[in-house]
C-alpha cells in the first residue's frame, strides 16, 4: 500500500463542492490523485472496471447523499456486495449538507461509513480529517 | 281280548327234539305203530284230535276227531291250509295266521286258541298246541299237535272276563289301577290302567320288590311307615307317593287299599287302589303361584292397590302398600275398617272425590286427594279407579284402583308454577320486549313487545310472532327456532305500522307448562345501529384524517429534506467559496470563485422559488375548479410540446370516453398533462418510435387518468423511492433537473389524489393519476391546522 499518496475519490453533483475540496487536498499536499465522480453510478462502474487493480482502486471516497441518478445511499448498497470483489479496503465518509438526523443516523448505522460530515466542509476540518484518515 | 295266545320260551334242548321228530315222521309215514294208535284212541276218547301240516306240500291232515272239532265231513275238508283257513272264524283267522308265522319263525311251540264257524253256522272254541319237526338240515317238514274243543269253558271264561272288563272299564274311567298283593309269595296281581298310568305290563310289576324300587326313594320311608301302621292296626291306608313310570317321569300317585287278614287274623293280602294325581297337583301348584305371583306384584308394585266398596265405603282390600305410604302397620290399618276413609282421607279431598252410578267396566276415573300420615302429615295421592263389580241393574258396587303418592310431584309442580309466576312478573317488569313463543306462535309476552311492536298483547298472544320479523328475515328467525340457537343476532323488525326498525333476537329453550318452549327477547337496537354507523362514519373520518396526517408528515418530511439537501447545500457552498475567495492571492482563482458564488447564489434563488411555488400549491387548496375536458387539455398541451413531438415523431393517443371530464383546476391539469407528457418525450427509447398514449376511466367513484409510454423506463426497484421526489433524475439526461413530477405530486395530493408509478426497463412507464383518492372533508381540517 502506498501509504504516502493515497488515492481520494470524491462522488458529489456539486461542483463547488468538488473544487473546493480538490483545493484543500492538494493544498495540504495530502495527495494528487483525486477521482472525481458526478454521481454514485459513475463511481460504482469505476469501481468494478477496477477491482483487481490496488493502484487506481480509491483509499478514501467522500460520498454525497443528495445526488441524482444513483444517490450516496444507493451507491452505499450496491458497494456492500461490490466489496468483496475489491482489492483495497476503502474508507467511506460521507459528506452531506444534511442535518437532519434521520440521514445523520442513517449513516452512522452502515458499517462501510466510517463518518458523516455535515457542509459545508471546512479547510481546516477536512484537512484534519485527511490527516487522520491517512494516518 | 279273544284269541288268547301263550308265548312260551323255545326248549334248550332243541337238537335230540328234532332227531326225535325226524324218526317218528318216518314211522308216520310208513305205518302207525300199535301204542301210537293206542295214544290215538285215548286222544279220541278224550275229544282231542290229531293234526299234521306237511309244508313243503302243504298238505294238511286230520284225525277223525279233528274234522268232528271243526263240523265237517272228510269231503268238505279239502286237506291244504287255505280250506282249514275258510272254516276258522274269520275275526280269528288273522291271528291263527299270525301264531303259525311266529311258530315258524321263533321256532316256538305252536298253541292258539280260536273260534271256527261250522256249516250250520254255530261258533265253537277250539284251542290247538303243536310242535314243528325238523329234517337233519334243520329244516322244518311238518307243523303237529293236538286240538279239542273248549267252548263251554271258553263261554265260563268269557263271562268271567265280562266281568273282569266291566270292572276294568270302570276302574279305568276313574283312571285307578287297582292291585291284589300276596304277601305270602311276594305276587302282585294287576288290574285296572296299570299300562296306561305307569307304561309297565302286569308282568313287570308282579313282585313287591319291582313296585317297592320304582317309588320315589324320598318317599319310600313314608310309604314304609304308613302301610306298616295300617298293617298292624288293620286300618284303611291313604298314602301319596310319587313312582316312576317306565318312560322315567315320576307321577304321583294316591294310594289307598286294605289288608285282609286270615282266620288267625294276620295279614295275608293288600288290596288297593292308586290313581294318578299329578295333574291336580300341578294344578295346586301353579295356583299357589299365581297367588305367590299376585302376592309379589302387589309388594312390587310402587302404588296402593285397593278394592272400595261403594256402599259400605270403605276398603274390602288393600295391598300392603297402602299401610307403609302412610306409615302404618297393615294391623293398624285393617283395625281402622271402616272408618279408614274418613280418618285418612282430607276433609276437603272426599268431598270432591268422584262418584259412581252405572258406569261400564273399563271407566277410568282419576282423583287427588290427601291422606293423613300416622304423624299427622298429609300426603298427595293420585289415584285412578275402574269399574271392579256391579249389581244386576248395572249399577257400580265396587271399584278397583290404584294410588300412589305423587307429593313430591305436587311439590315440584307447585315449584315450577311459582317459578312460572316469578318469571312472569320479571318479563313484565323487563324494558325489552319478551316473548314465549312455540314455534313462533306467541303464548304470552310483556308490555316491552308490545310497546316495540306496537301490538297490543291481546293481537300478540296466540298470534304468530314471526308478523314481528320483516318478511326477508323470517327464514332466518325461523331457522335459528328450529335449531334452538341462543346467541344473539341482528335482524330488522317489522312494526305494526308497518315501519321497520333494527331488532336484536335472543332466545332460550326451556321448560313452561310441562313442555318445552321459547322465550325470546327483542331488543329494538335503532338507537345503537345509529351509533355505530356514526362511530363507523367517525371512524372511517379519523382513518382519513390519519392518513392525510400522515402525508402531511410525509410531506413535512419532505420539506426538511429540501432544506436539508436543497437549500443548505448551495448555502453551504457560499459560504465555502467566500472563504477561499478570501484566502487567495490569485486572480484567476478569485473570479473562479466568483463565478460559482454567483451561480450559487443562482441556484439557491431557484431552489427557494420552487419551494415557494410548492407551499403555494400547498396553502392554495381552494383554488377555483372547473368542469374540464381531458381531451382539450391534451390538446392544449401537445400544441405547447408540439416542436419536441415534432423533433422525436412521437405519436400521441388518447380515449377519454369512459370519463371525459372532471371538475379539477385548469392550470393543474395542464401542470399534470404537461410533465407527464414531457417526461414521456424526454426518456424515450432510442430503438423505437415513441409512443404515448393518454385514458381517463372511472374506478370506485374515482377518475383515473393514465398516461402510458414505450420509453426508457425505470428500475424502480432501484429508484422508486426518489421517484416523485424534488430534484431527483434518474437518467442522465441534459434535461432532467427532478422538478416536474415533485411538483405534480404535490398539486394531486394537495387537491386528496394520489400519483403512482409502473414501469419496466426498456419496456416504458405508466403513471397512474387517481385524482379523488382521498377526497374526504380532512383537507378542510388540515387546512387549518397548517395555517396554525
Amino acid at each position: 500500500m502506498q501509504a504516502k499518496t493515497p488515492i481520494i475519490a470524491l462522488v458529489d453533483d456539486d461542483k463547488v463542492f468538488q473544487l473546493t475540496t480538490s483545493r484543500t487536498i492538494q493544498a495540504a499536499k495530502l495527495t494528487d490523485r483525486i477521482l472525481q465522480f458526478e454521481n454514485g453510478e459513475e463511481a460504482l462502474s469505476f469501481l468494478k472496471e477496477h477491482a483487481m487493480e490496488t493502484d487506481s482502486l480509491p483509499d478514501y471516497i467522500f460520498l454525497d447523499i443528495n445526488m441524482p441518478f444513483v444517490d450516496g445511499w444507493m451507491f452505499l448498497e450496491d458497494f456492500a456486495t461490490l466489496k468483496t470483489d475489491l482489492q483495497k479496503n476503502i474508507s467511506i465518509y460521507m459528506v452531506s449538507s444534511s442535518i437532519d438526523p434521520k440521514d445523520v443516523n442513517r449513516a452512522k448505522g452502515n458499517k462501510n461509513v466510517q463518518d458523516y460530515i455535515t457542509k459545508p466542509v471546512s479547510r481546516e476540518k477536512l484537512t484534519e480529517l485527511l490527516k487522520r484518515a491517512v494516518a | 281280548m279273544v284269541a288268547k295266545k301263550k308265548s312260551v320260551k323255545r326248549a334248550s334242548n332243541k337238537k335230540p327234539l328234532q332227531k326225535k321228530a325226524v324218526r317218528r315222521v318216518k314211522k308216520v309215514h310208513q305205518k302207525k305203530s300199535t301204542r301210537e294208535r293206542h295214544v290215538d284212541m285215548t286222544l279220541e276218547a278224550a275229544q282231542v284230535g290229531i293234526w299234521e301240516w306237511y309244508m313243503k306240500t302243504g298238505k294238511v291232515r286230520w284225525s277223525k276227531m279233528v274234522y268232528k272239532l271243526f263240523g265237517v265231513t272228510k269231503k268238505e275238508f279239502k286237506g291244504d291250509i287255505s280250506s282249514y283257513r275258510k272254516l276258522i272264524h274269520p275275526d280269528d283267522r288273522e291271528t291263527v295266521v299270525q301264531a303259525i308265522n311266529e311258530t315258524l319263525t321263533n321256532k316256538e311251540i305252536y298253541y292258539i286258541q280260536h273260534r271256527v264257524v261250522w256249516p250250520d253256522g254255530s261258533i265253537k272254541w277250539i284251542e290247538a298246541s303243536g310242535n314243528l319237526v325238523w329234517d337233519s338240515k334243520g329244516n322244518p317238514i311238518k307243523l303237529t299237535g293236538t286240538a279239542q274243543d273248549i267252548t263251554s269253558k271258553k263261554q265260563f271264561e268269557l263271562e268271567k272276563e265280562d266281568w273282569k272288563t266291566r270292572y276294568e272299564i270302570i276302574t279305568a274311567s276313574s283312571g285307578q289301577v287297582i292291585y291284589d298283593y300276596d304277601l305270602a309269595s311276594g305276587r302282585i296281581i294287576w288290574s285296572g290302567l296299570i299300562r296306561e298310568v305307569l307304561g309297565y305290563s302286569p308282568n313287570e310289576m308282579d313282585d313287591i320288590v319291582e313296585w317297592i324300587e320304582l317309588i320315589h326313594p324320598q318317599d319310600r320311608e313314608a310309604v314304609r311307615v304308613k302301610l306298616e301302621e295300617a298293617e298292624k292296626e288293620l286300618i284303611v291306608y291313604d298314602i301319596t307317593y310319587r313312582i316312576k313310570t317306565k318312560s322315567g317321569d315320576y307321577l304321583t300317585m294316591h294310594d289307598r287299599g286294605i289288608f285282609l287278614t286270615d282266620a288267625t287274623g294276620k295279614a295275608y293280602r293288600m288290596l288297593g287302589t292308586m290313581q294318578d294325581i299329578t295333574q291336580q297337583q300341578v294344578a295346586e301348584a301353579q295356583l299357589e303361584q299365581s297367588n305367590r305371583l299376585r302376592e309379589s306384584i302387589e309388594s312390587a308394585m310402587p302404588g296402593v292397590l285397593y278394592v272400595f266398596d261403594l256402599k259400605a265405603q270403605r276398603n274390602v282390600y288393600a295391598n300392603r302398600n297402602l299401610a307403609v305410604a302412610l306409615g302404618y302397620t297393615t294391623e293398624e290399618i285393617h283395625d281402622l275398617g271402616n272408618d279408614l276413609v274418613r280418618l285418612l282421607v282430607h276433609p276437603d279431598d272426599i268431598v270432591n272425590m268422584p262418584g259412581w252410578t252405572n258406569e261400564n267396566f273399563g271407566t277410568v276415573k282419576e282423583t287427588q286427594y290427601r291422606m293423613k300420615t300416622k304423624d299427622g302429615n298429609w300426603r298427595w295421592f293420585m289415584g285412578r279407579d275402574t269399574v271392579f263389580q256391579r249389581d244386576e241393574e248395572g249399577n257400580v258396587l265396587q271399584i278397583v284402583g290404584m294410588a300412589q303418592d305423587v307429593t313430591e310431584r305436587k311439590k315440584m309442580e307447585e315449584e315450577l308454577r311459582e317459578s312460572e309466576q316469578r318469571f312472569r312478573t320479571l318479563q313484565q317488569a323487563s324494558f325489552g320486549g319478551i316473548g314465549i313463543h312455540d314455534k313462533g306462535m306467541i303464548l304470552d309476552c310483556n308490555q316491552g313487545l308490545c310497546d316495540i311492536s306496537g301490538y297490543s298483547r291481546e293481537e300478540l298472544v296466540g298470534s304468530n310472532g314471526l308478523r314481528l320479523i320483516a318478511p326477508e328475515w323470517r327464514d332466518l328467525v325461523m331457522e335459528k327456532i328450529l335449531s334452538g340457537y341462543e346467541k344473539p343476532y341482528d335482524v330488522e323488525g317489522e312494526r305494526k305500522d308497518g315501519t321497520r326498525f333494527s331488532l336484536e333476537v335472543q332466545a332460550k329453550n326451556i321448560p313452561y307448562q310441562g313442555k318445552m318452549i321459547r322465550v325470546t327477547e327483542f331488543r329494538d337496537i335503532t338507537q345503537r345501529k345509529l351509533t355505530e354507523i356514526k362511530i363507523k362514519d367517525q371512524n372511517s373520518k379519523l382513518l382519513a384524517i390519519t392518513e392525510d396526517l400522515k402525508r402531511k408528515n410525509e410531506q413535512l418530511e419532505e420539506f426538511t429534506q429540501i432544506v436539508s439537501h436543497n437549500l443548505r447545500s448551495p448555502v453551504g457552498n457560499i459560504l465555502t467559496l467566500l472563504s477561499f475567495f478570501e484566502t487567495t492571492d490569485k486572480e484567476e482563482e478569485k473570479a473562479e470563485y466568483l463565478s460559482l458564488l454567483k451561480e450559487s447564489g443562482f441556484t439557491t434563488q431557484q431552489t427557494l422559488h420552487e419551494l415557494n411555488e410548492v407551499l403555494k400549491i400547498k396553502q392554495n387548496k381552494q383554488i377555483p375548479r372547473q368542469e374540464l375536458q381531458f381531451e382539450k387539455v391534451l390538446q392544449h398541451v401537445k400544441s405547447m410540446l408540439s416542436a419536441k413531438i415534432t423533433e422525436v415523431s412521437a405519436v400521441i393517443e388518447s380515449d377519454f370516453s369512459q370519463a371525459p371530464t372532471i371538475v379539477y383546476p385548469n392550470i393543474y391539469l395542464e401542470s399534470i398533462f404537461l410533465n407527464l407528457l414531457s417526461n414521456s418525450l424526454k426518456y424515450i427509447h432510442p430503438d423505437r418510435k415513441p409512443e404515448v398514449f393518454f385514458r381517463s376511466f372511472h374506478s370506485n367513484s374515482n377518475i383515473i387518468l393514465e398516461v402510458r409510454d414505450n420509453g426508457l423506463g425505470i428500475n424502480l426497484e432501484r429508484y422508486g423511492h426518489q421517484v416523485f421526489k424534488l430534484h431527483k433524475t434518474f437518467h442522465k439526461h441534459p434535461e432532467s433537473r427532478g422538478i416536474g413530477l415533485f411538483m405534480i405530486k404535490n398539486q394531486i395530493e394537495t387537491l386528496g389524489g394520489e400519483i403512482s408509478i409502473a414501469s419496466q426497463v426498456d419496456k416504458g412507464t405508466t403513471i397512474f393519476v387517481n385524482f379523488n383518492k382521498f377526497n374526504v372533508d380532512a383537507g378542510e381540517d388540515s387546512d387549518n391546522s397548517s395555517g396554525g
